[in-house]
């Protein structure tokens, strides 16, 4: 078990290491970071888009923000990868 | 068969024995350890990197079902169908950092299941079990709906015969199917995975550049769609739909893709791909690139509306004598395609029927071997013997998918998908938030799992469908909250407002898991030893006294 030990932390997240109070062993990692992982339910509120116009290559509003949110959502996801990878990482890239 | 049928049917078997070759070849591609483990024949080892688990994710999530089943809804009710793509753009973010810890903890401890997991985080072979057989039972209809997506095909190229023996070609695919998937085990689906997503993204795009231009652009689609769904049905008196959400159906909407995307990854089938990746980083990178199959989607299930467009009718199923309307793209592209690109498209839609079915049937395999046969069967059995159980269950699995689908009318298989995705959800609490807190009691959330269970199959029988036909079971997902009823009370009075049944029997399931939490705390019941430790979720390598060079090798 002695690898599975948690990896140095990272100098560069400081903000949201500091409310972690990093014990050998935490049960729990919180990063204020992975709060963006929230942002694509957004494409949950149906009141906010259920509409026909505006149409998008006659596509109404309903159809194309949703498909907007996509992309929207990868980079999301990916940011959250990105800036947490460090500290998570297993270093086999 | 009419000339063009016959080319539809040439260009079609030319690529499925391809396909089937590939998968037979599959068992000698990057093999490393011992072929006979269970380790190797049911995850492939756990060493796919980011390319092929986006592949066998992909595969194993866009089935051949997603390809005629949503389209075939928005084709028959508009706007709702569209859910699959708020559904899919949720899912990855929200289970990315659930799936890392799972991920691990597996890894630690040699989990091949999620059920692996539950008995050793509460210590409860009983538990673990109720988790295994949700975990059957949900998967078996899910596989037969791959055969009712790969039949919808076949009958479209004309090989749409009465009777016991119009399912032959099935039968033929099905044991081809059968033969690769026992040689191979996971490395089959996970290789022929990326020859069908090569040939769905090809149909997909030329369809969506294509048809379009072809009949009037987006606009006159839609238009076309509206027109037709507007039309008050000849059976209820009411539309059909409308391409627009209603005041009623915006509820139904968000709570069916939310209960849709948090289910996703608690199925079997969904686990066993996320297990068999080489290291957290390929999840990480995964839950990122996954959603670019929701373009595909999105695409794809407006293609229901270009088939209103397109005056596409559905073919009529010469085994039951009902019009199918899972036909719906098949025959769109049947119409609308020459017939040598018809049959790509059916080839894609087929060989996406293939990838999942093998997949869940060895997620199935998996659950059967380590949760009830090693369990209470035999607990002296070797990886070997594991691994010989599951290949001899993953024949049985698909024995009983292939039954279930010349037993019934496909449209009981829909039903059965629909109650496995309100039951696959009362296991959120025993396996997703198991893995962040043991604050529940193991009795307790079988307490929940059992009134989740029961209270949801009640609502689901409960539910009319007067469209197809005045049904008067299992008629969809969607509860009006005026019908809700506690023991007498209607807490919401007359309200239409719909919203998916999933949801309802998930919020009574945990308020069950906390009460009697609390109940059994207050008689300190015991609560049984956790296995697992803190940094067991967050570990990054494999311990090397069980698996060396895993991570390494990749």
């Amino acid at each position: 078990m002695s690898i599975s030990a948690p990896p140095p932390p990272d100098p560069s997240a400081t903000s949201a290491a500091a409310t972690d109070p990093a014990p050998a062993a935490p049960a729990f990692r919180f990063r204020a970071w992975n709060l963006l992982l929230l942002v694509p339910l957004i494409s949950l509120i149906t009141p906010l888009f259920n509409t026909t116009e505006p149409r998008l290559a006659g596509l109404p509003f309903f159809y194309w923000f949703q498909m907007a949110v996509i992309p929207l959502g990868i980079l999301c996801t990916l940011a959250v990868h990105l800036l947490t990878r460090r500290t998570d990482e297993e270093g086999d890239r | 068969m009419t000339g063009a049928q016959v080319v539809q049917l040439v260009v079609f078997v030319l690529l499925f024995a391809a396909v089937a070759v590939m998968g037979f070849m599959a068992s000698r591609w990057r093999r490393a350890g011992d072929p006979d483990h269970l380790d190797e024949w049911g995850l492939g080892g756990r060493r796919f990197g980011s390319w092929i688990t986006w592949f066998l994710l992909g595969g194993d999530l866009y089935t051949a079902y997603t390809f005629v089943a949503i389209p075939a809804l928005l084709f028959s009710s508009g706007a709702l169908g569209f859910y699959a793509v708020p559904y899919t753009i949720i899912a990855f973010p929200l289970v990315l950092l659930p799936l890392l810890r799972l991920w691990s903890v597996s890894r630690v401890h040699g989990y091949v299941t999620p059920a692996d997991f539950v008995r050793g985080r509460y210590d409860s072979p009983v538990l673990a079990l109720a988790i295994a057989i949700t975990g059957i039972v949900a998967t078996m209809p899910y596989i037969a709906l791959q055969l009712a997506g790969l039949e919808a095909v076949l009958r479209t190229i004309g090989l749409n015969g009465s009777g016991f023996w119009g399912h032959a070609p099935l039968f033929v695919a099905f044991v081809v199917l059968a033969a690769y998937t026992y040689q191979s085990g996971l490395r089959a689906p996970a290789l022929i995975a990326v020859v069908k997503d090569v040939l769905i993204y090809v149909v997909i795009i030329v369809a969506i550049i294509y048809l379009p231009s072809k009949l009037g652009g987006w606009g006159a689609i839609i238009d076309a769609g509206q027109a037709k769904l507007a039309k008050p049905s000849p059976t209820t008196g009411q539309p059909a739909g409308s391409t627009l959400l209603s005041a009623n159906n915006q509820l139904q909407y968000a709570t069916l893709a939310l209960g849709s995307a948090l289910a996703l990854f608690l199925y079997p089938h969904s686990v066993t791909g996320v297990l068999s990746s080489s290291s957290r980083a390929t999840i990480r990178r995964n839950m990122t690139a996954l959603p670019a199959y929701s373009f595909l989607l999105a695409l794809l299930a407006l293609l229901g509306y270009v088939a209103i467009a397109a005056k596409t009718q559905p073919i009529v199923n010469g085994s039951t004598g009902k019009a199918d309307s899972n036909t719906i793209v098949p025959a769109l592209f049947a119409g609308q395609f020459p017939s040598w690109f018809a049959g790509v498209a059916f080839a894609a839609i087929g060989i996406g029927a293939l990838v999942p079915a093998a997949i869940m049937s060895i997620a199935a395999a998996n659950l059967w071997t380590r949760n009830i046969y090693k369990e209470f069967l035999r607990r002296d059995a070797t990886p070997r013997d594991e691994a010989r159980q599951a290949k001899l269950a993953s024949l049985v699995v698909k024995v009983g998918a292939v039954l279930f689908i010349v037993g019934v009318d496909p449209q009981f298989s829909v039903d059965l998908q629909l109650i496995g995705g309100v039951i696959i959800l009362q296991t959120l609490p025993a396996v997703a938030i198991a893995l962040y807190t043991r604050w529940f009691h193991r009795w307790a959330l079988l307490a929940g799992w059992a009134v989740g269970l029961i209270w949801g199959m009640i609502i689901l029988y409960g539910i009319p469908n007067p469209a197809q036909g005045g049904k008067q079971h299992f008629g969809g997902s969607a509860l009006a909250l005026g019908k809700l009823n506690l023991f007498g009370w209607h807490p919401f009075g007359g309200s239409m407002v719909q919203i998916y049944v999933g949801a309802v029997a998930l919020i009574a399931n945990l308020v069950v898991a906390v009460v009697v939490t609390l109940a059994l705390r207050a008689y300190r019941s015991p609560e049984g030893v956790d296995h697992t430790r803190g940094a067991d979720y967050h570990a990054t390598k494999v311990p090397e006294s069980t698996t060396p060079d895993v991570v390494s090798s990749v």
